[in-house]
């Protein structure tokens, strides 16, 4: 669990940092503070979560041992573990096709008149009425 | 039969449901036939419906057609209400019926599907 904490500490600075640095290029603290990030973040998990592609994060030492182990094991860490590998590549995966991934679905449009039949449903009030409201619910 | 769902709604499993019938005294077979057949058609002729003009989701309003998705407060719905409201007197004063105006107004000229 420890390694969430760093992850996403890591990331959410690294993405700060790549931010400002597009901002202004020229900013040469800048660069070294992401530098200094990036050098950080293979020191404390190795691989970037992109490059992990279904094998255990390549992190060094006995914190990447302890991982790669989890990552293995059928147990709830290592679910969790695996779990948590898959929505970072997905996160990654996202992030380079621009956020096209995950686009809703088209609504409807509130000014248009759709035909939605009656047929026989469940109803309340008059059987003919000037406004006839159509709920679609569920038991939740 | 309704409200026992309602109050499990963390349930919907197929076990659960007979266990409610049946703490209800329903005719048990009646009501497997019921729930495999007519119901299920039902309930699937109903989601196919509602998925064609956009409705993905719950809960969904049609207001006399006019779409108002999810948990919406009072007043978007009374807006609307008073609006249609407003189209359907003004029709009827010309001379539709009432009983035809649903028929008419939003059935025939409504949109038989969402465009994609």
């Amino acid at each position: 669990m420890k390694r969430i904490g760093i992850t996403i500490g890591v990331g959410i600075l690294s993405m700060g940092v790549a931010a400002c640095t597009k901002a202004s290029s020229s900013d040469k603290k800048l660069d070294q503070i992401a530098s200094d990030v990036a050098a950080l973040k293979k020191q404390l998990v190795g691989d970037t979560p992109a490059n992990a592609k279904g094998k255990a994060p390549g992190a060094k030492g006995m914190a990447g041992r302890l991982q790669r182990r989890a990552l293995n094991n059928n147990t709830p860490l290592g679910r969790i573990e695996r779990h948590l590998a898959r929505m970072e590549r997905m996160i990654a995966r996202g992030s380079m096709r621009g956020g096209a991934r995950g686009r809703r679905p088209p609504r409807p449009d509130a000014k248009t008149v759709y035909s939605v039949p009656l047929n026989n449903s469940a109803s309340v009030g008059p059987k003919h009425a000037l406004v006839t409201m159509v709920e679609g619910f569920d038991f939740a | 039969m309704y409200d026992k769902v309602f109050a499990n709604f963390r349930n919907y499993g197929d076990a659960k449901m007979t266990e409610l019938a049946s703490s209800l005294g329903l005719d048990m077979d009646q009501f497997k036939r019921d729930k495999d057949g007519i119901c299920k058609k039902t309930l699937q002729k109903d989601r196919a419906e509602l998925a064609r003009v956009g409705a993905g989701g719950t809960p969904a309003f049609f207001i006399n057609g006019r779409f108002l998705g999810g948990n919406q407060p009072y007043g978007r719905f009374k807006a609307l209400v008073d609006e249609e409201l407003k189209k359907a007197q003004a029709r009827v004063a010309q001379g539709t019926k009432v009983e035809d105006y649903y028929n008419e107004f939003v059935l025939k000229k409504g949109l038989k599907a969402l465009k994609r």
